[in-house]
């Protein structure tokens, strides 16, 4: 089965920004949409997911709180957390959770070195 | 980038990028001799500059990039 | 008091002075590194010294005060006006605290809850997070910074003549940070001027070659960039990194105590002064003997002379060199004159610029010591009541900050010392106004005073002219005892000033004891002592060669007529009889005068002193010398006794 990215954004136009930035890098990798927190945890629990990418400003509960909740029950998932806003605190409580931070905008750029790592580490597991 | 036999000598093409690591270990692995050819490669990521250092294959040519050229090059030089 | 505590008072007053000038420097370079670290590093020490004896207030206060610098030097805590002013009150407690230690040998009773207010104020200006911490291990440095120096000694050591600043990182990215996406290489490419970059396995690498998904690098290196900026490109991975400041090379000792200079105890330089005076006067005691072996044996008597002769000059030249032992520069004066201005300034809502010059001037240590106070005063003075308020120096189109200048200059024998304000001035006027109010003179005397002697009415005591009096300068106590300690010192002041001309006030001081050669002449049957200097010639006349002229007498020496004068009647004494011959001397000078003596005594060298106690303020006398035998010779200001006596 082809790897599966999960993007989480309230936004659809930085939904849609995320997914390009992913298809250039890895085009053969498929990707799933989710508009908040309760979307994404619903599609996680259908299964298949490998790796996540979260935006970390999203109303109610925010990227870094969902990626907590994810890497409960996903010791070894890839996980990024995107954000504008490059705060100590942020960047400290994405390490806790071994999420790798991102910052905005999302380009190949950007984004390249989470997606090379997460392959990597997809490889290296199976 | 691009991890490629040319000759006996293993080619660095391109921005060396974490996957890359794995090829040029595999290649330095059938071919212990071989030299690697720096001349043509971008940015090393540390995967592949850890590879160099820990088998310490013989290295030839100048990597484009300013940095790797005066900092990292000096060090994966015989006998560093 | 034991040479333990002796050598820590002045090394802690050395340390206490050092960190002030770096502070005070600072606020005309922020953020200078060199200024910082030299703080840093003199409270530090300081901290230490103090912790050797019963001082645990000062101790505590001075962690405090160390750690607020090293959050300076980090870049963690921005040099702002409320740092610096907590550092230099810390360092102001200090100095009065190491006074007190060493009058009465403990602190005073107030410093434990001085020493906790110091501390609050300090330790409030630290970031949030960094509560009082416990007393770090003398020398924080991490252990891997030594080895990392002295491996990278050469690259490191241009850069660090170059006095830039350095720092030094150890990385050692988590073994996953591959799969996390971070390139430990890319991140140290990323920042600013590399000095020094070194790589090596974390763990042996394994048998059949390193495992390509993990990371097994221990990344060391060194940059001309201060730990504030490399932690801005480190903040995704600060939690895998050391930072640490690479120390600047120890800087070269100051030329005062470099190892050509000797500390001496003061005491020991005073013993020889005596020594040599002693020498001086004893060695006039044989020239009277030399004289009178010199009637009996005239050819023993030539040869006495010439060894006497000899050993005068000896003995000159060993008390100029002791007196040379106590010289020292006027800037121990005004070391602590810019701290203490600023503070006093600050007090006061004015803003000032204080420069300083001359500090290499010597004199002798007792006038330096002497001048502390009195210049403190007058500089008080400046600032409360010469320096305008910043609102209104700035409608008038001045800068905000007073200007204040204190310079010294040696001007002949003298050191001239100057102060002077860009402030408002004084107004005659007013002072006279001021004067009379407070009957400080009679009002008749006060009229008739010209605009510069109304100026000296400041020295008067009781006297002062200021709206309101503040704590800082009191009731114009500090000008009349300046004028004394001034004075007291062998020293003049004068002031000139003009209302919006600024304010200028001079003090003249003695550079020191000096031999002066005296020629000996009697007068109203008693002994005085003349400048060599003063006198152009002595001469003998026939009284017939006298010749009335006008209310006195002249005579005619070589075509010219002088003027004769009596220096008998010069002192208000009752001249002898002239016999056949009369002695005179005539005056150096531009303007050529004549006074006639009973009789000559011989030359002498002496120790002329200013003139103290009773024989301070009367008129035409230089100073006083001890001779020989015990009784002290006056010795005469010629100048000033003719202006007095109004030579014709």
């Amino acid at each position: 089965m082809a790897t599966t990215v999960l993007i989480v954004d309230d936004s659809k136009l930085a939904r849609i920004v995320a997914g390009k930035a992913i298809a250039a890098l890895q085009p053969d990798w498929t990707r799933a949409e989710a508009g908040n927190a309760e979307e994404a945890l619903a599609r996680l629990a259908q299964g298949g997911i490998d790796l996540a990418v979260l935006d970390y400003n999203m109303p109610g509960k925010d990227g870094l709180t969902l990626a907590a909740e994810i890497r409960a029950m996903h010791p070894a998932m890839p996980i990024a957390v995107i954000t504008a806003n490059v705060q100590d605190e942020v960047v400290a409580r994405a390490r806790a959770v071994g999420a790798t931070f991102v910052p905005k905008p999302v380009t190949e750029e950007a984004l390249r070195g989470f997606i090379s790592g997460a392959a990597l580490r997809l490889r290296a597991g199976r | 980038m691009s991890v490629r036999l040319d000759g006996d000598a293993i080619r660095l093409d391109g921005p060396a990028r974490v996957e890359d690591a794995e090829p040029l270990l595999a290649l330095l692995h059938e071919g212990p001799g071989r030299t690697v050819d720096l001349d043509g490669a971008g940015p090393l990521h540390a995967a592949v500059v850890q590879v160099l250092l820990a088998l310490r294959p013989p290295v030839r040519g100048t990597p484009a990039d300013p940095f790797d050229a005066r900092w990292l090059l000096p060090l994966l030089g015989p006998g560093s | 008091m034991s040479e333990l505590l002796e050598q820590f008072l002045v090394e802690s007053r050395e340390l206490v002075q050092a960190a002030a000038d770096d502070l005070l420097a600072l606020e005309s370079a922020p953020g200078d590194p060199a200024r910082l670290d030299g703080a840093f590093r003199a409270v530090h020490t300081l901290k230490g010294s103090v912790a050797l004896f019963d001082l645990a207030p000062m101790g505590a206060a001075l962690h405090a005060g160390e750690d607020l610098l090293d959050a300076l030097r980090r870049g963690a805590v921005a040099p702002d006006r409320a740092a610096m002013d907590a550092l230099l009150a810390l360092l102001g407690a200090s100095e009065a605290w190491l006074d007190a230690f060493a009058a009465d040998g403990r602190l005073p009773d107030a410093a434990a809850a001085d020493g906790r207010a110091l501390e609050a104020a300090l330790r409030a200006r630290l970031p949030g997070n960094a509560p009082a911490q416990p007393a770090p291990l003398p020398a924080a440095s991490p252990d891997w910074l030594p080895a990392l120096l002295e491996r990278e000694a050469a690259a490191i050591a241009p850069a660090r003549a170059e006095g830039r600043t350095l720092a030094a990182l150890r990385y050692v990215p988590s073994p996953d940070c591959f799969f996390l996406g971070d390139d430990p290489i890319a991140i140290i490419r990323a920042l600013p001027a590399p000095v020094a970059l070194h790589l090596a396995q974390r763990e042996p690498w394994p048998a059949d070659g390193p495992d390509p998904f993990t990371c097994n690098l221990v990344i060391e290196a060194v940059f001309a960039a201060s730990e504030a900026e490399l932690r801005q490109g480190l903040r995704l991975v600060a939690d895998q990194v050391a930072l640490a400041p690479v120390p600047a090379p120890a800087a070269p000792p100051a030329p005062s105590s470099s190892s050509r200079g000797l500390r001496v105890d003061a005491a020991r330089v005073d013993a020889l002064v005596d020594l040599a005076e002693e020498l001086v006067v004893a060695r006039n005691g044989l020239a009277h003997l030399v004289a009178r072996v010199g009637e009996e044996n005239p050819a023993l008597a030539r040869a006495l002379a010439e060894s006497e002769a000899g050993i005068g000059r000896l003995a000159e030249r060993m008390h100029r060199a002791a007196l040379g032992l106590r010289l020292v520069p006027l800037g121990r004066a005004f070391a602590r004159l810019p701290r203490l201005a600023r503070e006093t300034a600050g007090g006061l809502g004015k803003e000032i610029a204080l420069s300083v010059a001359g500090e290499a001037v010597e004199a002798d240590r007792a006038v330096v010591d002497g001048l502390f106070d009195p210049l403190l005063h007058l500089l008080r003075n400046a600032i409360d009541h010469g320096i305008e308020p910043p609102e209104v120096r700035e409608a008038a189109g001045k800068p905000r900050a007073g200007r204040i200048a204190l310079s010294a200059a040696r001007e002949d024998g003298w050191i001239a010392v100057t102060l002077s304000d860009d402030g408002r001035g004084m107004d005659p006027a007013r002072l006279r106004a001021a004067a009379k109010a407070r009957g400080v003179a009679d009002d008749a005397a006060i009229d008739a005073m010209d605009d510069a002697a109304a100026l000296d009415l400041v020295f008067r005591p009781g006297f002062s002219t200021a709206g309101t009096v503040t704590a800082i300068s009191g009731r114009g106590v500090g000008m009349d005892a300046a004028r004394a300690a001034v004075d007291s010192l062998g020293g003049r002041v004068a002031i000139r000033s003009a209302p919006g001309e600024g304010t200028t006030i001079r003090l003249l001081l003695p550079a020191g004891a000096a031999v002066t050669g005296v020629l000996t002449v009697r007068a109203g049957g008693e002994l005085y002592g003349i400048p060599v200097d003063a006198v152009a010639e002595t001469a003998r006349l026939p009284a017939s060669a006298i010749l009335p002229l006008g209310a006195g007498e002249a005579f005619v020496l070589r075509g010219r007529t002088l003027p004769l004068l009596r220096l008998a009647g010069l002192l208000g004494l009752k001249p002898a009889p002239r016999g056949g011959t009369a002695r005179l001397l005539v005056t150096g000078g531009a303007e050529r005068a004549a006074l006639e003596v009973e009789g000559f005594g011989g030359r002498l060298d002496v120790l002329l002193r200013p003139p103290q106690g009773l024989l301070r303020g009367l008129p035409g006398l230089a100073g006083t010398a001890l001779l020989g035998d015990g009784s002290a010779l006056l010795v005469l200001d010629l100048p000033d006794l003719l202006a007095r006596g109004g030579a014709a």
